[in-house]
């Protein structure tokens, strides 16, 4: 038990980097997702293009290669971000490339019926945008974000290898010079379950809440 | 409106349709499946944009402009401005399942014609009493059974008081007993508001009772046209003649 | 360091690539063919009607999905020779990565099961046939085809993942690209070329398994 002793502390310390990491990348992806989703079909033909090339590109292209990418060749252009900040931003457009599919296919999934009141009460296509659809839309995409948001928990590991020190980088350190390399990953593996869990629970309960509030059944 | 014709995938759905309703007065539809009923009242929520043709509100073009004596296609700007004299209630209730019975009928009017929210609820509140709903004004439409939600389309499509309301088929979807409390909401509307009506209906003692005007649709042409005891009672047509009679085989 | 993009440098590093490119390719399809029995194997387990059985299966499944693949791998790689099991790095990684998506696989099977299960069971109760046979002649072949769409994803999920194995010294697509980068510096051109050859592999691959879907749902 020395060693849990000895480690627990600078575990502790990377999962603390590695919530804040997640959380911000997270409310980034949730921004990107809503207005990508949206305007992909709302906006004209050259917006649908551009956000289809974000989309496709970042869902396309390996997530750890984009670290690698950004945290090794943007410094060439003169940009130099610090390594969480670059992680940060990669991982949360990434997700939101992942999360704009998830609102489309949530606005998509609307019932036409719901557009056509809008039309029939005369609401004007940003109330009908931001009143009725994307609302409903929402309620069906609570059990996806929330996978979406664990996904985006469990690749801020990634940034460990473009020197964050969050959880994995902690625990792959505490390791080399501790040794016990098995009481070492399983209290990080049991970290990171500590952490993504809530994230589970609470999506579900609020799905399951929701759904019986608008009585709309089960999940498919 | 007039000419208006409207084609789906090369089928004309509606023919070269002239009508005119004229205020308060209460035009019931009828006419087998397909006829081009719904899509009449469709076109005139702007749900539909005719082919050919215009379609006037008050005097004011819907969705269209005239333009040295012809007419523009897809003229936006009045198009919100003339649809808020449009109401319409649908087949499939189409509520809003994330908002409470008030918000429904409250968000229109505070969205769409910008009134105040203690005016709004006022409004709502009086809707509610008349429907006689008031107990459920914080439910929301997934608690409600289908008439009751039915009946709550109706005040909201109220609350913004236009001058033309459109129902299209507002009982076919619900079990046979909920039909007649809706039929009556109707009536009593008809009874007190002077407002235009269009109804599209396959009930047809309700169409006789309530209807200033019966129109027989078929192959999306006006067959036949008159008061309702002409039509209903004494069609001239053999088409009207044949509708009829399925109807009351059923 | 230059910004400079030189394609004789992208031209002479291009064979390397390319066949670290394989070695991605290959990781990807043996880890598939881990993560499609295995999943199959959880799926069964879960519903098993037997709670020692089932609920074991549902604690790996959940375990393993809210854990990140990396510290997976890290976990195999520095743990299993402590116990005693020496595997070289690749082995490792295809059965960490196999596993891992196994978990995601047997909920695909596990839905795709239940949606032809029921009313099939019985007709085949009915018919007296052996369990084993219900499940090998009549659920699975009724069951596949609308799961291959599903499947098809996580596949190319896998392929986008394989890279994470360079942490444990596997040189596939990004670790020989690391290596490559480090002794000339031209991390522009390399690691550009290494998003270029993912990007170029999975985006037609999505799109076949989105043609594939449309498929599936007309017919």
């Amino acid at each position: 038990m020395d060693i849990v002793q000895a480690v627990i502390p600078a575990l502790l310390k990377g999962a603390g980097i590695t919530l804040q990491t997640a959380i911000q990348a997270g409310l980034l992806a949730i921004l990107i997702s809503v207005v990508v989703g949206v305007f992909r079909d709302v906006g004209g033909r050259s917006v649908h293009f551009v956000l289809t090339v974000y989309v496709e590109f970042f869902r396309g292209s390996s997530a750890f290669v984009q670290v690698y990418w950004v945290f090794f060749v943007l410094p060439l252009f003169g940009l130099r971000l610090s390594a969480i900040l670059a992680g940060t931003l990669v991982l949360g457009l990434n997700a939101g490339a992942y999360g704009s599919e998830i609102m489309r296919g949530a606005l998509r999934a609307v019932p036409p019926g719901q557009r056509e009141a809008c039309v029939a009460l005369n609401l004007s296509q940003w109330s009908a945008l931001t009143r009725i659809l994307i609302p409903q839309a929402l309620t069906r995409a609570i059990i996806p974000f929330g996978n979406l948001l664990i996904d985006l928990l469990k690749g801020t590991a990634l940034l460990s290898s473009i020197t964050v020190t969050e959880l994995a980088f902690a625990g792959r350190q505490s390791a080399s010079a501790n040794g016990s390399p098995l009481i070492i990953f399983s209290l990080v593996l049991l970290i990171y379950l500590v952490l993504a869990a809530p994230i589970a629970w609470t999506t579900k309960l609020m799905d399951q809440r929701v759904r019986r509030k608008l009585n709309i059944g089960r999940a498919p | 409106m007039k000419q208006v014709r409207k084609e789906f995938g090369g089928h004309a759905v509606v023919k070269s349709m002239d009508l005119t309703v004229a205020s308060g007065e209460k035009l019931v539809i009828i006419g087998p499946s397909g006829s081009g009923k719904t899509t009449i009242l469709r076109l005139i929520m702007t749900l539909e944009t005719p082919d050919n043709g215009y379609i006037e509100i008050d005097g004011e073009l819907l969705g269209c402009a005239w333009d040295s004596g012809r007419i523009t296609k897809n003229n936006n700007k009045n198009l919100r401005a003339v649809r808020s004299k449009v109401g319409m209630v649908f087949q499939h209730f189409n509520l809003f399942p994330h908002m409470s019975v008030l918000d429904n009928i409250m968000e229109a009017p505070t969205r769409s014609l910008r009134m105040s929210k203690e005016e709004a609820r006022e409004r709502a509140i009086g809707l509610l009493q008349r429907i006689d709903m008031v107990g459920k004004a914080s439910s929301y439409p997934g608690q409600l059974s289908g008439g009751q939600q039915q009946r709550v389309a109706i005040a909201r499509a109220l609350a913004m008081r236009p001058s033309v309301m459109l129902f299209d088929e507002v009982t076919s979807a619900l079990d046979p007993e909920k039909v007649g409390e809706i039929l009556q909401t109707i009536r009593e509307l008809a009874a007190e508001v002077n407002m235009a009506m269009v109804i599209v209906t396959h009930e047809m003692g309700f169409a006789r009772n309530i209807a200033d005007r019966v129109i027989f649709m078929d192959h999306g042409e006006i067959v036949e046209s008159g008061p309702p005891d002409e039509v209903l009672g004494a069609p001239v047509h053999p088409r009207t003649t044949a509708f009829l009679k399925a109807i009351l085989d059923r | 360091m230059s910004i400079d993009w030189d394609w004789a440098y992208v031209f002479e590093i291009l064979p390397e690539l390319l066949r670290a490119t394989l070695i991605t390719i290959r990781i990807s399809l043996l880890g598939f063919a881990v993560a499609l029995v295995a999943g199959l194997l959880i799926a069964m387990a879960r519903m098993n009607r037997n709670w020692v059985i089932s609920q074991p299966a549902l604690f790996f499944v959940e375990f393993v999905r809210l854990t990140p693949l990396l510290v997976q791998l890290f976990f195999a790689f520095y743990v299993l020779p402590v116990l005693g099991v020496s595997l070289p790095a690749e082995p490792t990684g295809v059965v960490v990565i196999g596993l891992h998506y196994a978990t995601y696989a047997s909920e695909v099977f596990r839905s795709g099961i239940r949606a032809v299960a029921t009313g099939q069971w019985e007709a085949s109760i009915a018919l007296s046939l052996p369990t084993f046979a219900v499940w090998r002649r009549v659920i699975l072949p009724q069951a596949i085809r609308p799961m291959i769409p599903a499947l098809g994803n996580y596949l190319i999920q896998m392929f986008k993942d394989v890279p994470l194995l360079s942490t444990i010294t596997v040189y596939e697509l990004l670790g020989t690209a690391n290596l490559i980068a480090g002794s000339s510096f031209r991390y522009l051109e390399t690691l550009t070329l290494v998003g270029l050859i993912f990007l170029l592999l999975s985006y037609p691959s999505s799109l076949l398994i989105r043609y594939l879907e449309i498929r599936l749902e007309k017919s």
